[in-house]
């Protein structure tokens, strides 16, 4: 295996890369990056089993053939200056690398030991707006649980109907769920676990592309963006039936600014930090009160709003409150309360139905 | 206004206390030593005759057989000791109302003011207080005075109990001279292994580290340091309720294990019981916990092995399965598979247990208060009234710990 690329769209790659490799694992393959040029691309890959991700990179091919090299390659290339970058691999998997006036050796393993990486075949399943994914992942990957007795509660769960994708998480005390539109519609009913570790990767780029292909494949997904391919399995776990824990009735509707509660609930924070997070919501005539207390001292904040319906007082955790208004994008909030034991459920003043937070309150 | 705090201390306490209720032991050297066959088998307390045979808490029970052939061992009565120990501090709070327990034979006492009415100097506060001691409980009392706790310490465990009279005083005046001349071992707060690390750097007296700038042993050691230079000043800060106002942090619960444990299922029963144990401790106090900690240590007595790891739960909880489950998790993870000596489960990170975070798929006020009704009736019926199945198994402990108080005999 012989090529040459430029250091830095290199280093871009195997920087994507890296992020997935394990620290430890018990296949020692996996703590490498497993590299194979294929036509004139120059593929590198990694995963964890669990998840993975395949770049492509253009670049000049002399000789094919695959390589895996220890993730010290990226820490190599990343020191390495701005310059043409000729990498060779012997038949030993001894790779020599030259660039500038640097040269390195470093061993590298046969490539038959790298488990076998999933394939992107035409056609896709699905087809989104790549930043309406990103909205949809933002908005609810922060309630995914992290509590490993409640495996199918450690990723979001995505369903389609007709062209409508929706995306679910729940940690047993919030609940997230938003909306969105996919680009092709699909006559049957899918129904998925993704775990977090591939969706909290993804969200992290910014592509060039506009549309993200998406692809299922038996107990795998597969999303294709520009020179991406990410991966990961799906967990094959029965998800709660959550629909019915949204109430349909509600005693009190409180329309505010998103943002003017969001910067009212981080300087409550600073106090209920200290009490495990307990904030006070007394919502009556016009505005929304917040209260909290702990060894520190106390605040109080008022906030306006557009109140209908009774007077309420609900405890709630302010951490929890926080989450969901930091990432979502829009002016007005409604707070909908079903009397201080029911649940508090935020949604968007326009177009409510593309957002729905489940907040269950604190009992005292 | 200076203070003026004591600091007192039972003479060889548990063997002071067995010689009281056991008058032919009198003058004899006594050990009190706890049970070879349960591994606790290390002097507790021995009396002064005892000592004078070089005979150390800590040691061995051979050890102490064969410094002292004619020692006369007893098993220790835990619950005779907690007796006597607030019986003493009814005495102490008849000179002063601000007494702080700081260990079961150490009681601070804060007699600043006292003076006028007992007509006399500190020294004689102190020796009417040691006589009032020997009276009633037959145990001699030394007595550390000083102007703050630090001094007070200090003053008792380097001076007092080595006077015949039981009773020595520093203050800032003559802190130096009497302090600075000893070795660094003997200033609060300095452990073996600071000892070693002070003397590789060349401080062999107390004087010696009162002589560095702070600044260094700041930097090298932390707050750490920092407190140590100013423990050799006679410098401190506290005052004797510092302890008492403080908040609970956590509640922990440990064991050496009667023999060492090498199978699974054993452990897991232990680790059960253990978690049971500091769960109830949380919700006596009303507390529930966010952080489980579990600590394991291995066999080798010379080369310490094991661990000690926690972690963070998402919401609060002092229900012995939910605490339990993460235990388990922590113990699969971490352990090596070698045979254990000790386990010690701990939950931390505590709040209230009025608020309680509701939800999705479970009743958590439903499994509290569960909880909170199975320890109602063990209060009242004794701990092995409602006990878990698993703890009839071999490796379970239970039943041993219900005739116990910190490991042995009641």
């Amino acid at each position: 295996m012989k090529f040459c690329s430029n250091q830095n769209e290199l280093l871009f790659f195997i920087k994507s890369a890296g992020k997935i490799v394990p620290q430890k694992s018990t296949i020692t393959a996996l703590e490498g990056l497993y590299l194979n040029i294929e036509d004139d691309n120059l593929n590198i890959s990694a995963t964890n089993l669990e998840a993975g991700i395949k770049c492509y990179l253009p670049i000049e091919v002399e000789e094919v053939g695959s390589v895996i090299l220890p993730n010290k390659f990226s820490d190599i290339v990343r020191l390495l200056p701005e310059k043409r970058l000729y990498i060779e691999v012997n038949d030993k998997f001894n790779a020599s690398i030259n660039c500038g006036k640097s040269k390195f050796l470093l061993k590298g393993a046969d490539p038959q030991e790298y488990p076998q990486l999933p394939v992107w075949e035409e056609p896709e399943d699905l087809k989104i707006r790549v930043d309406l994914l990103k909205d949809l992942i933002n908005q609810t990957i922060f309630s995914v649980s992290h509590d490993e007795s409640k495996p199918a509660l450690m990723g979001i769960l995505f369903t389609l109907e007709d062209n409508t994708i929706t995306l679910t998480s729940t940690d047993s005390f919030r609940l997230s769920i938003s909306k969105g539109t996919v680009e092709n519609k699909r006559d049957d009913k899918l129904k998925f676990i993704v775990p977090l570790k591939i969706l909290s990767e993804l969200i992290k780029y910014n592509f060039s592309e506009d549309y993200i292909n998406i692809k299922i494949k038996e107990n795998q997904i597969l999303f294709k963006i520009d020179e991406f391919l990410f991966f990961s399995k799906l967990l094959e776990e029965n998800y709660p039936q959550v629909e019915r824990i949204i109430p349909e009735e509600k005693t009190t509707k409180a329309v505010v600014s998103r943002k003017e509660m969001l910067e009212s609930l981080q300087r409550v924070m600073l106090i209920s930090e200290g009490n495990n997070f307990i904030t006070m919501l007394k919502v009556k005539d016009s505005s929304i009160i917040l209260k909290a207390n702990s060894e520190v001292g106390s605040t109080e904040e008022e906030v306006q709003a557009k109140v209908d319906g009774e007077e309420i007082e609900i405890y709630l955790n302010t951490s929890y409150l926080i989450e969901p208004l930091k990432v979502i994008d829009v002016d007005d909030i409604i707070f909908n309360f079903n009397a201080s034991n029911g649940p508090c459920v935020i949604n968007f003043y326009e177009n409510p139905d593309s957002f729905l937070y489940l907040l269950l309150p604190i009992k005292s | 206004m200076l203070k003026i705090i004591f600091l007192a201390d039972m003479e060889s306490f548990y063997a002071s206390v067995e010689i009281v209720h056991n008058p032919s032991l009198q003058g004899k050297p006594v050990v009190v030593c706890g049970d070879p066959k349960r591994r606790h088998g290390i002097i507790l307390a021995a009396s002064k005759k005892a000592k004078a045979f070089g005979v150390k808490t800590g040691m061995p029970a051979w050890e102490c057989k064969s410094l002292c052939p004619e020692a006369v061992f007893v098993r220790p009565h835990m619950q005779r000791y907690i007796d006597v120990s607030i019986k003493i501090t009814k005495i102490f709070e008849q000179f002063t109302d601000r007494v702080v327990p700081y260990s079961i034979d150490e009681q601070f006492l804060d007699m600043t003011g006292c003076e006028k009415l007992f007509g006399t100097n500190p020294r004689g506060m102190a020796m009417k207080l040691n006589q009032q001691v020997l009276q009633e409980t037959g145990i001699r009392c030394r007595v550390g005075i000083g102007e703050n706790p630090l001094q007070a310490k200090m003053a008792c465990d380097r001076f007092a109990k080595a006077n015949p009279e039981g009773i020595f005083q520093l203050s800032h005046d003559n802190y130096t001279c009497y302090t600075w001349p000893l070795p660094i071992r003997d200033l609060f707060g300095v452990g073996s292994r600071m000892e070693h690390n002070l003397q590789r750097i060349g401080i062999k007296k107390i004087g010696d580290l009162a002589r560095m700038p702070k600044g260094i042993l700041k930097r090298r050691w932390g707050i750490n340091g920092e407190i140590l230079w100013l423990n050799s000043q006679g410098i401190d800060y506290s005052n004797i309720y510092a302890k008492s106002t403080e908040v609970q942090k956590g509640v922990g619960h440990s064991m050496t294990l009667p023999r060492d444990y090498g199978q699974k299922r054993e452990i897991e029963v232990v680790l059960l019981e253990l978690t049971e144990e500091v769960c109830r401790r949380a919700r006596a106090l009303n507390k529930m916990g966010k952080v489980v900690s579990l600590y394991c240590r291995g066999t080798s007595f010379n080369q310490p092995t094991g661990f000690s790891r926690q972690k963070k739960l998402p919401e609060p909880t002092a229900v012995t399965m939910d605490v339990y489950a993460i235990v388990h998790k922590l113990f699969d993870t971490y352990w090596d598979r070698r045979p254990v000596r000790k386990l010690g489960v701990s939950l931390s990170g505590l709040f209230d247990d009025s608020y309680m975070q509701l939800s999705l798929f479970e009743d958590r006020e439903k499994k509290t208060s569960l909880s909170h009704a199975v320890d109602n009736i063990r209060t009242r019926y004794g701990v092995t009234s409602l006990f878990r199945a698993s703890s009839l198994t071999s490796g379970g402990q239970l039943f041993e710990w219900a005739t116990e108080i910190g490991g042995h005999k009641k």
